[in-house]
């Protein structure tokens, strides 16, 4: 059955509102929420990225367990620019080991300090000098400045603006004559297997809000009423404006924080003039934030997950073409 | 003197909360060491032996206890232990598996003659278990800097005993108030007080010169007993407690009943008013008619008290020798008498021992009798009601320290008799050469009987097991069940162990469920909420937080009488005490009672001043009257009968349950016990007028959570829950995995659970942080949106986000602890004997240990011990289902008793336990849920405006029912709170706190939502994670503190294909731990049944079972018949079947039935193979053993 309409086509199209490292605000326009949201669900649970996966333990007389450590040290966000080139453990078939991991090491020695020392994920030795954990200063390790190499990665991901003042991620803390001494072997994967492999913090969208005042009826409230109206909402909606005495929506950006809380539609019943404002969603607009936890850059993760949408479009629309082809035949015959 | 500069030291306010947590047992032990042994010792008779064949009292010798005391404990010397510091601590004592104890040392006296010389010896009497933190302790007034050093929590409060290894502790029982006398009408209510007796003996004045001796069911004691009685529960300084029962007769009259040795004796009332004083008959009838109240009672009163003299009178007692020296015939042969008793004295020791045994003097008894005697004939006329034995206002309770007082009290008493027997072998045994005054003889008679008796060893089995061995039951009624363990599950349970009281072993069986009501009386004492559900519901009640037990050493007893006397009579009352009552006080006087002795009279209108004054002065700066005094005035009703007996009733006794009240007049507060309280007005912080416009209220609540538990008053908001979810709350608390404490690297617990990342509620109670419970957090705050997603959050299940799981969610560890003890000297040691030949290596050290941090596979090496003389190697595997790792190894040798030494291995493992399907959770308001899915991150709804997931969805349908409005306040709450970055308050009875910005919670906090850009009421617009679609209506998101539960899956999860099989039967066995099935029982059967599923019960109950095939004979129908033949040369008739001889058992000789043979037919045709369950084949084998046979008729085909 070959189709009978063609669907209506659609140019999506991506604004880009905001980019810091950390963050990215887009807008997708023209395209519908299945689309959105496998675009969210990509970001979050198949974008790959790098965590450590596997740690060894040769001392341990912290405070802490050892797989509790080993949890821990999964949860640090890695430099993940890597992982584009590497192959998923469980994929790759071939015995090169540098395809699948990148090995870490952690040794404190003996603590000497008669104070509580942090152990931070600065005092990860990194053997590959593209991965390393997010913020990484090994110079503010325990042991010191010794040993600091020069990381490309982190001096490509990192603008000269952050200093060392963001502090490494505390992994557990050492007294006197405590020790640790770990490998760990970091490995490619996806957040769908586990919440450490994910690339992000979040990564949701709203939509975009209509708003449309019945000025007819916002006529009739009085300018005590107009101020409660606007007051009702807890985000800024809607400014009186003193010139005109009018309600206005407030500027367009401001809106989009709005919450679809209801609470002016329920001020307006409360007024005795429901109608008052209309509020719906636009069905084609998406204001995407995507937080990135630092192992990928923003827009990275959104084009990574873009081509993981591709290739999965690809290997559909493949299956389809086979289909196709079959029904062809059958047809054919 | 050094001063300390900890945090926690003594006076710190957090310390001294914690502290009153276990004051009660702490210093009633304290008090039991520093005076109740010693007034054990002062008051204890001595024991007297007599040379046989000899009478003068020349030739006796009389033994005695002086000076008992209790040291610190040491190590004990053997000559092995290198320590340098002799002290022992008690976590080597868990550590080791031993038991925290002190010598006890005591002076053994004696005399011989009467006035020889005496004779002193210091001798160890045992080694005494010790309770931590009491005085006896070496971390008594430890620092938390001092107390970490030693292995112990910083904040260790003590309180329990360690035996064994095992921390125990003595539970708090309730017991009847001592001296009041309480009123009883039903039979019922006299089993609550005697119900450890198993004999009644009567004495009958009819048969003067005998016993009568008669058993009796509890409700009747005899034809002429009535259900009137009057009781009271005398003690005696030295805790010795001895109830006497007063009990009216049809016919007027009236018997005394006292307990000995579990035995009950009544005597004639008129027997005993004679024993205890000289006096004329007209004396004691104006005497006992001037004290009753109400009209026509005099009458009632004279005659009944001319019968109850009658009777006596035809005995022909007249006087007090007689009636002294009858009882002494009576009592001779019950008491053990020694021979140079005379009956006077036997008598007195009645009067002494068991009538009134806390008074001095007989007028005092005599005037106590009267009281009594005046109560039960108001009772009989209706002038008074009885008394509810079940209410608190008539109970106090028995403290640890006095549990043990009593129980030396009798274990010495034993000791001195054994004493006085072996002194008497001797005797006997070799009378010639026996010499009284050979002190050496003696001392190594008393040291050798006193050491066999081993008085320590009897202290610890009852402490380890909580079972009484007792000769006379303690006056208890029960024998068991007295001690409980300390578990350390979690904080909150460890606390509320010290805080619990038990209403007695015996009424758990009781199938009455009048002792199980919440009566009103308890108000502020006993903590409504706080009691379990099921069994011990109601009998298992725990203390307020704000109760405490008076415990007095009675050191100043003299002082403190004699103060309250000043102050009585410079209020107007008429002190009679130490005289006989004046025969003309006239019945318009109240009397007035101090500790149960009559001490005076005053006027009905001096009431109030009276009250007033005593109340003043236990408030006064310094205390005129101990501030402990308890002032119960219970008014004359006017023109009405019925009520409370009319007195003025004070106490100053220990064990009394008290409270802190705040009066209104001076402000100041002061304590109240349980049976002022019912006849004090208190007002409530919002009790308004209390329902009576006239009353006048002269106390105030000094809290408006005072009647709460220390548990209780840790769930938030729980002032807008439905109860009975307070209630479960309380149980959940007590089994949430949390933190049990902070020495996790010394203690050999055999079960510990760790929650790995608590936290601390936002929502927090002020008694959260007053019991530091934050040192110890149970729980994690999570984001629980309210909303019925996908279906797995049906019936209380909840759906977890997979994400936060995997962010360490409620991440949790299970501490298991075996240990492995090798006696010394028996030749095993722990070791390898020959590494390769077990291929252990890599596995277990040299030294039979596993290294710390391998992995143990189930099934796998976790120990080996090499046997010495045979050297095996026997290699201990773990057990269970989980992979284990080793958390820590300790080597220890102890010393076992007599010397003997073992070496222990405690092996501690460590199970990971972070929640997968089918784990219990719950929130602090009785929502318990199980995990259901771990959802993925990328489906969960979230919320629109911010992004944000939840951690948990739960279902709407969790609150209607169950009306947990505190949960969806604290989720408010909370997450306006995480806003703010603050922790809320959220006490119960905020609003009726005299606080004047109080608002509703929903609008504070909805308020705070709002100002942060959040919706007022809390719900917030979501969008469906799998769809991308927000939600048609807004969901209830918060956060909500949620506890999990020790209750896993792990744990429980029972699954068997193939099993083991009962070796009898060949059916598969049960139980979880050995791989057993569950059973299939008639009920499902039934199930199956009606769904015509019949396969299917084929497949359970017969293939998946004992499934059996075996041939029957269709000829006879025998399934036992058919066999192999066994060819054995010369049995006979064996050739005759065709088996020629040499043929083996297994070889067959007929294709078509194998070989097999019916044995009774003969024959080897129309043999069958059928199935059967091997069961019916056991049937048949038993049947055949008694002579009965199974046949079974076989159709074929069809």
């Amino acid at each position: 059955m070959a189709p009978t309409t063609e669907p209506k086509q659609r140019s999506p199209s991506i604004v880009v509102q905001e980019l810091t490292h950390e963050k990215i605000r887009f807008a997708l326009l023209h395209t519908d929420t299945s689309v959105a949201n496998a675009l969210r669900r990509v970001i979050i649970a198949e974008v790959p990225t790098l965590a450590i996966d596997l740690v060894d333990v040769i001392e341990n007389t912290s405070c802490l367990c050892d797989e509790f450590i080993a949890h821990r040290l999964g949860l640090i966000p890695l430099l993940s620019e890597k992982a584009v080139e590497m192959e998923f453990p469980y994929d790759y078939a071939g015995d090169d080991e540098s395809v699948t991991d990148v090995h870490f090491e952690l040794n404190t020695g003996i603590c000497a300090s008669a104070e509580t020392v942090d152990v931070t994920s600065n005092d990860l030795v990194c053997y590959d000098p593209r991965v390393a954990p997010v913020n990484y200063h090994p110079g503010e390790s325990i042991k010191g400045k010794g040993g600091a190499m020069e990381f490309e990665a982190q001096a490509a991901a990192r603008g000269p603006d952050d200093g060392p003042d963001i502090p490494g991620v505390v992994i557990v803390k050492l007294r006197r004559g405590q020790q640790i001494n770990m490998r760990c072997v970091a490995r490619k994967g996806v957040g769908r297997d586990h919440a450490k492999w994910q690339p992000v913090a979040t990564a949701t969208y709203r939509f975009e809000p209509e708003i449309t005042i019945n000025e007819e009826l916002m006529a009739t409230l009085t300018e005590e009423e107009k101020m409660a109206f606007v007051e009702s909402s807890p985000t800024a909606l809607f400014r009186y404006d003193e010139a005109t005495r009018r309600v206005v929506v407030d500027a367009p950006d401001q809106a989009r924080s709005y919450g679809y809380d209801g609470e002016c539609l329920k001020k307006a019943e409360e007024l005795g003039k429901p109608g008052l404002v209309d509020i719906r969603a636009k069905e084609d607009a998406f204001h995407f934030t995507v937080e990135s936890t630092g192992a990928l850059r923003p827009e990275e993760i959104v084009v990574n997950a873009l081509k993981v949408l591709e290739r999965k479009m690809e290997v559909t629309r493949g299956e389809l073409d086979i289909l196709e082809r079959e029904q062809d035949e059958q047809v054919a015959m | 003197m050094h001063v300390s500069q900890d945090d926690f030291i003594r006076g710190s306010p957090e310390r001294d909360a914690l502290r009153s947590i276990v004051s009660n047992h702490v210093a009633s032990f304290n008090y039991f060491v520093e005076h109740g042994l010693a007034e054990v010792i002062k008051r204890m008779a001595s024991v007297s032996v007599q040379a046989p064949g000899t009478s003068a009292q020349s030739s006796r010798i009389r033994l005695w206890f002086s000076g008992v005391s209790m040291k610190t404990p040491v190590r004990e010397r053997d000559g092995l232990s290198l320590a340098r510091d002799p002290r022992v601590f008690p976590r080597e004592c868990r550590e080791a598996g031993s038991t925290y104890k002190a010598p006890m040392t005591a002076n053994i006296c004696w005399s011989v003659g009467e006035a020889g010389e005496v004779y002193h010896h210091e001798l160890q009497l045992c080694q005494f278990p010790v309770m931590v933190s009491s005085t006896r302790c070496h971390l008594a007034s430890a620092s938390r800097a001092e107390l970490i050093n030693r292995g112990e929590e910083g904040r260790e409060i003590g309180g329990y005993f360690i035996l064994n290894g095992n921390e125990r502790m003595i539970r708090l029982l309730i017991q009847q108030r001592r001296h009041y006398i309480i009123r009883i009408h039903d039979s019922v209510c006299w089993i609550s007080l005697i119900n450890e007796i198993t004999f009644y003996f009567y004495f009958f004045f009819e048969c003067p010169c005998s016993l009568g001796l008669k058993r009796a069911a509890f409700t009747s004691r005899g034809y002429l007993y009535t259900p009137f009685a009057t009781a009271i529960r005398c003690v005696s300084p030295d805790e010795h407690s001895c109830t006497v029962r007063l009990h009216y007769l049809t016919g007027g009259s009236a018997r005394l009943a006292f307990i000995h040795r579990r035995q009950e004796y009544f005597l004639p009332l008129g027997l005993v008013f004679i024993a205890l004083c000289e006096v004329s008959d007209k004396e004691l009838q104006d005497v006992v008619c001037s004290g009753v109240p109400g009209p026509g009672a005099h009458v009632f009163a004279s005659e009944r008290v001319a019968m109850v003299l009658e009777e006596i009178h035809t005995l022909g007692i007249q006087t007090r020798s007689q009636a002294l020296s009858y009882l002494g015939i009576c009592f001779r042969e019950r008491l053990n008498a020694d021979s140079w008793e005379t009956n006077i004295d036997i008598g007195k020791r009645i009067i002494r021992d068991h009538v009134f045994i806390h008074l001095a003097t007989c007028s005092d008894k005599f005037n106590l009798l009267v009281l009594m005697l005046q109560k039960l004939y108001a009772l009989v006329t209706g002038q008074c009601s009885q008394d509810n034995p079940d209410s608190l206002m008539h109970h106090e309770v028995l403290l640890p320290g006095i549990l043990l007082q009593m129980f030396m009290r009798e274990q010495l008493s034993e000791a001195l008799i054994k004493v006085k027997d072996t002194i008497l072998r001797e005797f006997e045994g070799q009378p010639q050469t026996m010499d009284l005054n050979d002190r050496e003889r003696i001392l190594s008679l008393v040291v050798g009987s006193i050491g066999r008796i081993d008085l320590g060893r009897m202290a610890e089995y009852f402490l380890a097991t909580g079972n009484l061995v007792s000769k006379t039951g303690l006056g208890l009624s029960q024998t068991s069940g007295f001690t409980i363990v300390a578990d350390k599950l979690n904080y909150v349970r460890y606390l509320s162990h010290f805080r619990s009281i038990h209403r007695g072993a015996y009424y758990a069986e009781l199938r009455t469920t009048t002792v199980r009501k919440l009566l009103p009386d308890s108000w502020g004492f006993l903590c409504p909420v706080h009691t379990p559900d099921g069994s011990p519901c109601g009998l298992l009640n725990h203390l307020t937080a704000s109760c405490f037990v008076h415990i007095s050493d009675g050191q100043n007893r003299g002082l403190e009488m004699a103060a309250i006397f000043r102050i009585l009579s410079s209020v107007g009352v008429l002190i009679t005490t130490g005289r006989l009552r004046s025969t003309s006080a006239p019945h318009v006087l109240i009397p007035v009672t101090l500790d149960g002795v009559m001490v005076g009279f005053m006027r009905a209108a001096d009431s109030a001043k009276v009250v007033a004054t005593l109340r003043s002065a236990k408030v006064s700066e310094p205390p005129k009257v101990p501030p402990s005094l308890e002032v119960v005035y219970i008014p004359t009703l006017v023109n009405r009968s019925g009520g409370a007996f009319p007195g003025l009733y004070l106490f100053t006794s220990s064990s009394r349950l008290m409270r802190p009240v705040r009066q209104l007049a001076s402000g100041f507060i002061e304590n109240i016990s349980s049976l002022e309280q019912a006849f004090m007005s208190i007002k409530c912080p919002d009790g308004s007028s209390g329902g009576s416009e006239e009353l006048v209220f002269t106390h105030e609540e000094s809290n408006a959570k005072a009647m709460l538990s220390v548990i209780a008053s840790c769930t938030p908001w729980s002032d807008y829950n439905q109860s009975p979810r307070n209630m479960y709350q309380c149980q959940m608390a007590k089994q949430t995995m949390g933190l049990p404490l902070h020495a996790f690297c010394y203690r050999p617990d055999t079960k510990l659970y760790r929650l790995q990342s608590p936290q601390r509620p936002i929502a927090v109670t002020e008694s959260y942080d007053e019991y530091s419970i934050d040192e110890y957090p149970l729980g994690t705050n999570a984001v629980i949106a309210v909303l019925a997603y996908t279906g797995y959050d049906m019936e209380d299940a909840m759906i977890v986000s997979k994400g936060s799981m995997e962010r360490g969610f409620s991440h949790a560890t299970l501490y298991k602890t075996e240990t492995l003890s090798l006696v010394t000297g028996s030749g095993k040691v722990f070791g390898h004997f020959d590494l390769r030949s077990h291929s252990l290596e890599g596995t277990l050290n040299i030294d039979g240990s596993p290294s710390v941090g391998s992995i143990i596979e189930p099934g796998s090496a976790l120990a080996s011990v090499v046997d010495r003389i045979t050297g095996q190697t026997h290699v201990h595997k773990a057990k269970g289902t989980d992979q284990a790792i080793v958390d820590r190894v300790s080597v220890i040798q102890t010393s076992l008793s007599r010397g003997i030494r073992s070496t222990k291995m405690a092996l501690s493992l460590r199970y990971n336990r972070n929640p997968i399907i089918g784990d219990k959770f719950s929130s602090r308001h009785g929502q318990k849920g199980v995990l259901s899915f771990l959802w993925p991150e990328e489906s969960l709804p979230y919320v629109e405006r911010t992004g944000i997931r939840p951690d948990i969805i739960i279902n709407p349908h969790a609150f209607p029912s169950r009306m947990t409005i505190g949960m969806l306040v604290e989720s408010m709450a909370s997450k306006s709170g995480a806003l703010d970055g603050a922790c809320i308050n959220a006490s119960p009875f905020k609003a009726a706190q005299k606080e004047k910005t109080y608002s509703p919670p929903a609008a504070e906090y909805g308020e705070t939502l709002r100002k942060h850009g959040y919706d007022y009421c809390g719900s917030e617009t979501m969008v469906n994670g799998l769809t991308g679609e927000a939600f048609g209506v807004d969901i209830y998101i918060g956060l909500v503190y949620y506890q999990r539960l020790r209750h896993m899956v792990s744990d429980k999860f029972q699954v068997r294909s193939v099993g083991p099989n009962n070796s009898l039967t060949q059916q598969p066995t049960k139980g979880r731990k050995s791989g057993g099935g569950i059973r299939f029982g008639e009920m499902e059967r039934d199930a199956l049944l009606a769904h015509g599923a019949a396969y299917l019960i084929h497949d359970r109950l017969h293939a998946c079972s004992d499934r059996f095939v075996t041939h029957v004979c269709s000829n006879c129908g025998s399934i036992l018949a058919p066999s192999l033949k066994l060819s054995v040369a010369g049995m006979g008739s064996g050739s005759a079947l065709g088996c020629s001889a040499g043929k083996t058992l297994h070889t067959s000789c007929d294709g078509e039935s194998e070989g097999i043979t019916c044995r009774v037919c003969n024959r080897r045709t129309k043999i069958d193979k059928v199935e059967l369950p091997f069961v019916f084949k056991y049937l048949a084998s038993e049947l055949a053993a008694m002579n009965i046979r199974i046949g079974i008729g076989i159709q074929c085909g069809a």
